[in-house]
């Protein structure tokens, strides 16, 4: 086990500045925030200037309106987020005196069993000593304090401070222990517990007769932190992009330190990747051929929905739009759809947004599914003439919104949506998009 | 109104020979303003015959800024000389070029400093950061003058001084205006000055030799010229001042690369 001494680091990191390959240029508090927002017990502060609050409180917001949109009601609270308030005076003589009296205010304000701590640009600018002062109120209050000094922008970006801050939770607060049979740990957020890709993701399991426990890291009370291991299996939930290299990588480090078996090479986004999924379930509960039933299920569900919507979909004319890199987007789940809902795949266009590598990467991507799928002819347009292509469409399925174009478009979603209620969710969504009335135009969120 | 900077390598002597050369100008009839950018704000300290104890830093960090008057960070030291020290942090903590900053644009918007026939910035060590390219960079001084010794460390720090000015001249009127030499009694130190000023696009404006005069004059807080003004070394200093006064060759500097440098104060010091 690779474990760091906890003695030695439970507030420190071994690499503080981290020169990532890809870089998304966001800022690690905002990351370090989500990954302890609603762990009742712990509260958060920002090493700041106020402004950096107000981004994690925008994210929050969006998240929270993506959620409404979902029709659900979720209804949970986030944890108190407070700015050590950084201003002018402090960039010149040092802002560890803020940092002091924000540790002193949320304590006795809150009482948090954890404080964790993120710094911004300005505190690592300056040069912040927040480790010893993270040390010193670790002493005075005798709760753990977790510090994550990435320096805002500095040091890292979002999905550095989201896994460094599980790593700190992971080498401080949880060791291995005895498994609970059927308790399942859902890894990774994906719209939180009330977020389509973990509810269907619970739905699917239990037919297992698996049961999600938990959801970590951002929706764990901190009081339960240490008995996350007692979960039989680790479920990672699907990111796209960047963050998913670091989902995999903190997954696998959970299996090997705390001997709990994970699903990491498969994810249950898109109908083929979702029957290989519950085959991997089966595999872990030794019941192969309840996983077989449980996809015959499931594709009937498919089945019997696409017969339903069959008389307006067959045949129509679909475009596929993309603007998407291919780390945040995979074209053979959207071409696999709308051959499931018999449309004609007119031509796949490529915006000009994407880079010439990714533009190659997408194409090498719709080549090969083309060819497995033996529809050699659907012609792929990058140089940007797709006008005449669109107009003749009836709906055009799009990483990017057309804004004033009139052909319908249906806006492939940024967030995965998982298992058979995801490609059911897109498929409804298409199908009322193609419902509406005369030629108009507009764009159907999933 | 001339606008003037010493720069130099810390310990140099960049904080001594700008009072005394403040204190020459003044004795000349000339308004003068000196201020100190350096945390330890000390370049004030034989003009007002003690280390200033109201920085606009100090002001800066106790007060509230709409509440900081001028008369609170301009005093006034030897022979009418208007005194102003910057101020910074503690040691180790917080960001002393930002509070450079900070310090100038409040001086700057309270209109601290009153209209005076030269301004001279006296400023910490090599241009560390940002912080400290602030008097070149937005034109607060625009006549540099570089205060070195023979010692090779000295040459560098003032090579690197000049690689700044050179930056900031690009797109400015910031000029070399000299390279002031402060003896360290190194082998050929005057020829080697001389001969690194030539290659740096400039010219030793002055030479002044090492005299125990300066340090006793330090030690009762005062400048030379106040402690001892028919010494010789006072006569040096009145000198300086006029040759910066009448200055008018400045230059873009032409900075070297370290090999050179180092083949330069190897050609020039060796033992006679």
């Amino acid at each position: 086990m690779k474990k760091a001494n906890n003695s030695e680091q439970k507030n420190s990191l071994a690499t503080k500045w981290l020169f990532t390959k890809n870089r998304s240029c966001s800022c690690t508090m905002p990351g370090v925030w989500r990954a302890v927002s609603f762990c009742d017990g712990c509260a958060v502060i920002f090493h700041s200037p106020l402004g950096c609050a107000h981004v994690a409180t925008l994210m929050d917001l969006g998240a929270q309106y993506r959620m409404i949109g979902d029709h659900q009601n979720e209804n949970l609270d986030a944890v108190p987020m407070v700015s050590s308030n950084l201003q002018e005076k402090d960039s010149i003589f040092g802002g560890v005196e803020k940092l002091r009296g924000c540790i002193t205010h949320v304590m006795q304000t809150w009482q948090p069993q954890c404080l964790i701590i993120a710094t911004s640009c300005v505190a690592g600018v300056i040069g912040d000593d927040v480790e010893q002062e993270a040390e010193d109120a670790e002493k005075q209050y005798h709760i753990p304090v977790l510090c994550v000094p990435y320096g805002g922008f500095l040091g890292g970006e979002y999905s550095d401070g989201y896994f460094q801050t599980v790593r700190l939770i992971m080498e401080r607060f949880i060791k291995p222990q005895p498994k609970v049979p059927g308790r399942v740990l859902l890894f990774g957020d994906q719209m939180g517990p009330c977020g389509q890709y973990a509810r269907e993701v619970k739905r699917l399991l239990r037919y297992f007769d698996l049961d999600v426990k938990w959801q970590f890291p951002g929706y764990v009370p901190f009081a339960e932190w240490g008995e996350l291991s007692t979960a039989s299996l680790l479920i990672p939930l699907n990111y796209a992009g960047q963050t998913q290299g670091g989902l995999e990588k903190t997954a696998a480090e959970w299996t090997e330190w705390f001997d709990t078996p994970s699903i990491r090479d498969v994810y249950p986004v898109g109908w083929q990747n979702t029957c290989a999924w519950l085959r991997k379930i089966a595999e872990f509960v030794g019941d192969k051929a309840k996983g077989e039933t449980v996809i015959q299920l499931e594709e009937k569900r498919l089945h019997d929905y696409v017969e339903s919507i069959l008389p307006v979909t067959k045949n129509k004319k679909a475009v596929l739009g993309i603007g998407r890199g291919p780390r945040w987007y995979n074209p053979a789940e959207t071409l696999n759809t709308m051959r499931r809902m018999q449309m004609e795949i007119a031509a796949v266009i490529l915006y000009d947004k994407l880079m010439a590598e990714e533009k190659e990467t997408v194409i090498a991507a719709v080549e090969e599914w083309k060819k497995a799928s033996q529809l050699t002819d659907i012609p792929i347009i990058a140089d940007g003439n797709y006008n005449n292509c669109l107009e003749q469409a009836d709906v055009l399925l799009t990483t990017d919104e057309l804004p004033g174009n009139p052909v319908r478009q249906f806006f492939i979603p940024m967030v995965p949506l998982a298992g058979t209620d995801g490609e059911l969710i897109v498929m409804r969504t298409i199908y009322r998009l193609l419902c509406r009335y005369g030629n108009k135009g507009g764009i159907a969120y999933a | 109104m001339k606008k003037i900077a010493f720069y130099g390598k810390g310990g140099i002597g960049k904080s001594t020979t700008a009072a005394n050369v403040s204190a020459a100008l003044s004795l000349q009839g000339k308004k003068v303003c000196q201020i100190g950018c350096d945390p330890k704000n000390d370049s004030t300290r034989l003009l007002l015959g003690h280390i200033c104890k109201e920085t606009v830093l100090d002001k800066v960090r106790t007060c509230e800024m709409d509440s900081i008057k001028a008369e609170d960070i301009v005093h006034t030291g030897f022979n009418g000389i208007t005194c102003v020290e910057a101020g910074g942090p503690e040691p180790g903590v917080g960001c002393a070029g930002r509070g450079i900053i900070v310090a100038l644009q409040l001086l700057d918007k309270l209109k601290a400093v009153p209209p005076v026939d030269v301004t001279l910035y006296d400023v910490l060590g090599d241009v560390v950061c940002g912080g400290f390219a602030m008097p070149i960079r937005e034109e607060y001084a625009e006549e540099i003058y570089i205060i070195s010794s023979g010692e090779l460390m000295s040459l560098y720090a003032a090579n690197n001084i000049a690689k700044g000015i050179k930056r900031f001249a690009s797109r400015g009127s910031v000029r070399l205006a000299g390279i002031i030499g402060n003896s360290r009694n190194t082998p050929n130190e005057k020829e080697l000055l001389e001969a690194f000023a030539r290659k740096l696009n400039s010219r030793l404006v002055a030479f002044v030799p090492r005299d125990q005069i300066v340090n006793v004059a330090e030690n009762q807080r005062q400048t030379v010229l106040q402690f001892a003004p028919e010494s010789r070394q006072a006569e040096i200093y009145i000198k300086l001042a006029e040759t910066i006064w009448n200055n008018t060759e400045l230059s873009v500097p032409t900075p070297m690369e370290f090999e050179e440098l180092e083949a330069l104060a190897t050609e020039y010091g060796k033992e006679p």
